[in-house]
């Protein structure tokens, strides 16, 4: 499934979220956007999920219009919200009935998934657990693994490893890599600049413009940096 | 529709699982309406009294002996001097003192007129109110029961009846009014601050990114609270009738049918609340104060609406418990039918399609 | 202690800039003591009373007349005690005062008649209120026709002193 959008803007009153912001990602990428806090990464993916609408410009996923075929859509998407998004209260598998279900899968294959998921990350004896009792770590891997359970197409990640440990993190991207490779569209925004080279191509943006986008190979070459840390120190040089 | 069960299952979870919620729904209403039902039952029985008897004759003891003798009073002490009913007021030990002049009885009989005091502790206008009337009723009474004045002709015989309750049990007015109270608090409460919380988690947009319907998530989360509530009012109504004695003469259907209209009414607020509410916080101060203070005080729970301001009047006519308890007493207490409560229905009825209409649009406008 | 100030200037300053908290702080106190102070009272005034009355006499109109002086009640008339009673289910009446046929020729005859009050007791406390001042009317109705009729002075006036 190909995302496509055109100069989408988004305002809040006299701000400006999003500024005529356009890119393609294409079946089966593991696209990034990095970005400091307030650069319009959070209003990009609540656009791109339909949880917001833009004020202007046109997004297709698929080849459909999200709004006109929103319902459509929403079955093929996953998505993991910035704050923690699992229901503390309730237990592991009860959290996995709960988002299979309301993605329409039918018991027997969540039964069954749910059996391979668990034994997979190695988390079988806490499938009676409550959230609450497991540690941050678990949930945040466990949060990803719902949000991609019932096969989705395009998985729409919001800052997923922020207040995460530097070990869990690197385990975590392995599991999106991992994710995007057996063809799954992934969308995620981070602010950490490491994690931008885990991605095939990167979108680095600022005051809701995109100032660049590229492979992280092309744009460590073309900026004459060694990491993507020194490409956006020296874009924000540049800025100025 | 698979999608939707399974929508309701979770939220039956969060609920049974959360000791606090449960101790929201089902405790605070059974303490709510035992301790209205006894405490604040505004009947007056037994006020201690005092009595300063000057006269010490025949009259005043016989006078002495009917106040004690109808129930709302009890001789607390026979005073001596008029030094003692300060004091004694003062300590709170007695509400009322009541004071015969001296020569009651010669007076009576020479000039025809007598005089009798009556002091009460007016702290509680309310309450001395009621004392002073009953005592000037029961006194009056003496009289016109004495036997000169019986024999005295044009007798008007006043044949009183006291209908729908006929002990003058303070319960009555008390168990409706704490049915609405609880079942509006409760489902407006509930709901609002549920659904505050999935906004707080962030699971709410996960919730709307999925492919269920924003109907589905709200007639989801709403579900469960219908039925909690529903067994909340049977739990209410069984206590009225088994603890305070209160009669079901309508149709027990009729009354759950309304009871139901009710909660769904107060639901639909929740709703509409909670679109307005960003956190669980804001959610139940919104409920607490927007419905508790109104609910009790502009419903006729306590006060009769009509003895108050034109302008309370007027702001009691959208409280919406107000209605309902109209409702319940006529079912419960008059035994009427629907023909008698139609009106209030439909209010209540237009109510709550107005709060959906309103939550529906406001929910779309956060959506923009 | 100069610590304490900045903690008490940061509180202020949340207050103060919370715009649903701060108008909730101030204004539901001042409604609550508003509403309260107006709403909290057993005192009644206005007692709708529906009066049946299928005398028709001078007598019995005299009677209705102290009620309709008293800006205790407020009276409705009706001509059967059925539909009376209706109003008393549908709640726009608080009490009935139906005054038979032949009060005023049983008062005559008879020097003694009698009426009936029926009064909605949910309330039990205004009932008992209701009770009260209906009562006093009647029987200072009475003691009004003992001296224009019989010129008797009734033996015993009570006067309690306050």
């Amino acid at each position: 499934m190909k995302i496509t959008t055109q100069n989408i803007s988004k305002s809040f009153g006299p701000i400006k979220a999003l500024d005529d912001v356009s890119f393609q990602v294409d079946h089966g990428e593991l696209f990034g956007v990095i970005g400091p806090d307030g650069a319009g990464k959070t209003t990009a993916i609540r656009i791109l999920c339909g949880l917001s609408k833009p004020t202007s410009g046109e997004i297709m996923v698929a080849g459909l219009d999200v709004y006109r075929n929103a319902n459509e859509i929403k079955k093929n998407i996953g998505y993991m919200s910035q704050k923690f998004s699992l229901y503390e209260n309730l237990t592991v598998w009860e959290n996995i009935r709960f988002f299979a279900g309301i993605y329409g899968m039918r018991l027997k294959d969540i039964k069954l998934k749910g059996r391979h998921m668990l034994e997979r990350l190695e988390i079988e004896h806490l499938r009676d657990k409550l959230i609450a009792s497991l540690p941050t770590g678990w949930r945040q891997k466990l949060a990803f693994s719902i949000a991609i359970f019932h096969e989705p197409q395009i998985v729409f990640l919001d800052e997923p490893t922020s207040g995460v440990d530097p070990v869990t993190r690197k385990q975590f991207w392995e599991m999106i890599y991992e994710t995007a490779h057996n063809g799954t569209t992934v969308f995620v925004t981070t602010h950490y600049m490491d994690e931008a080279e885990y991605c095939d191509r990167v979108t680095i943006m600022t005051d809701g413009k995109i100032i660049a986008l590229d492979t992280p190979e092309q744009l460590k070459e073309h900026y004459n940096a060694k990491s993507m840390d020194e490409v956006f120190r020296k874009l924000a040089r540049n800025i100025e | 529709m698979n999608r939707f069960t399974g929508f309701v299952k979770k939220e039956f979870l969060h609920i049974i699982r959360d000791v606090r919620s449960m101790l929201i729904l089902f405790g605070i209403p059974v303490v709510q309406i035992l301790l209205f039902g006894y405490v604040l039952s505004n009947e007056i029985r037994n006020a201690n009294i005092a009595i300063l008897d000057h006269s010490r004759d025949e009259i005043t003891a016989q006078i002495s002996q009917k106040l004690i003798a109808s129930g709302y009073f009890r001789l607390k002490a026979n005073l001596n001097s008029a030094d003692q009913i300060e004091p004694l007021l003062k300590s709170g030990k007695v509400r009322q003192v009541i004071i015969f002049e001296p020569d009651f009885e010669k007076n009576l009989v020479r000039e025809n007129k007598a005089h009798v005091q009556i002091i009460a502790d007016a702290s509680d206008p309310n309450t001395a109110n009621m004392l002073v009337s009953y005592s000037r009723a029961i006194i009056s009474d003496y009289f016109l029961e004495s036997a000169e004045t019986t024999s005295l002709p044009l007798q008007i015989d006043q044949e009183v009846r006291m209908l729908y309750n006929e002990e003058l049990k303070g319960v009555f007015m008390f168990v409706p009014g704490t049915m609405a109270l609880i079942l509006m608090l409760l489902s407006a409460m509930m709901t609002s601050i549920s659904i505050a919380r999935e906004k707080e988690l962030g699971t709410m947009e996960v919730l709307l990114v999925s492919p269920l319907r924003p109907v589905q998530i709200v007639l989801g989360k709403v579900t469960p609270y219908i039925g909690m509530a529903f067994i909340n009012a049977v739990v209410i109504i069984a206590l009225g009738v088994f603890v305070f004695g209160m009669p079901v003469l309508g149709s027990l259907t009729l009354l759950m049918a309304e009871s139901l209209l009710f909660i769904c009414m107060a639901l639909s607020l929740g709703i509409l609340i909670s679109t307005k509410a960003k956190s669980q916080q804001v959610a139940m101060f919104i409920s607490m104060f927007a419905f508790l203070l109104p609910t009790m005080l502009l419903s006729g729970f306590i006060f009769p609406v009509k003895n108050m301001p034109l302008l309370l009047q007027w702001i009691s006519h959208v409280i919406p418990a107000k209605y309902y308890i109209t409702i319940i007493k006529n079912i419960m207490l008059k035994g009427t039918g629907f023909l008698f409560v139609w009106k209030e229905t439909l209010i209540i009825a237009a109510m709550m399609i107005a709060f959906i209409i309103a939550s529906v649009r406001m929910f779309k406008v956060r959506l923009e | 202690m100069r610590t304490i100030l900045f903690l008490l200037q940061k509180e202020f300053i949340q207050i103060f800039r919370d715009k649903t908290m701060l108008p909730m702080i101030i204004l539901v106190p001042i409604l609550q003591m508003l509403i309260l102070v107006n709403a909290a009272t057993f005192e009644l005034k206005n007692i709708s009373m529906v009066v049946v009355n299928q005398d028709m006499s001078a007598t019995s109109r005299e009677l209705i007349s102290g009620f309709e002086g008293s800006k205790f009640f407020d009276l409705q008339y009706e001509f059967s005690v059925d539909k009376a009673h209706e109003s008393l289910l549908d709640n726009t009446a608080d009490v009935i005062l139906v005054i038979p046929a032949d009060f005023e020729r049983d008062l005559i005859r008879e020097k003694s008649a009698s009426v009936q009050i029926l009064i909605n007791a949910i309330d039990g406390m205004a009932a008992g209120l209701i009770n009260v001042y209906t009562g006093n009317f009647i029987n200072d109705f009475r003691q009004d026709l003992l001296i224009e009729w019989m010129n008797i002075k009734p033996a015993l006036r009570l006067f309690p002193l306050k």
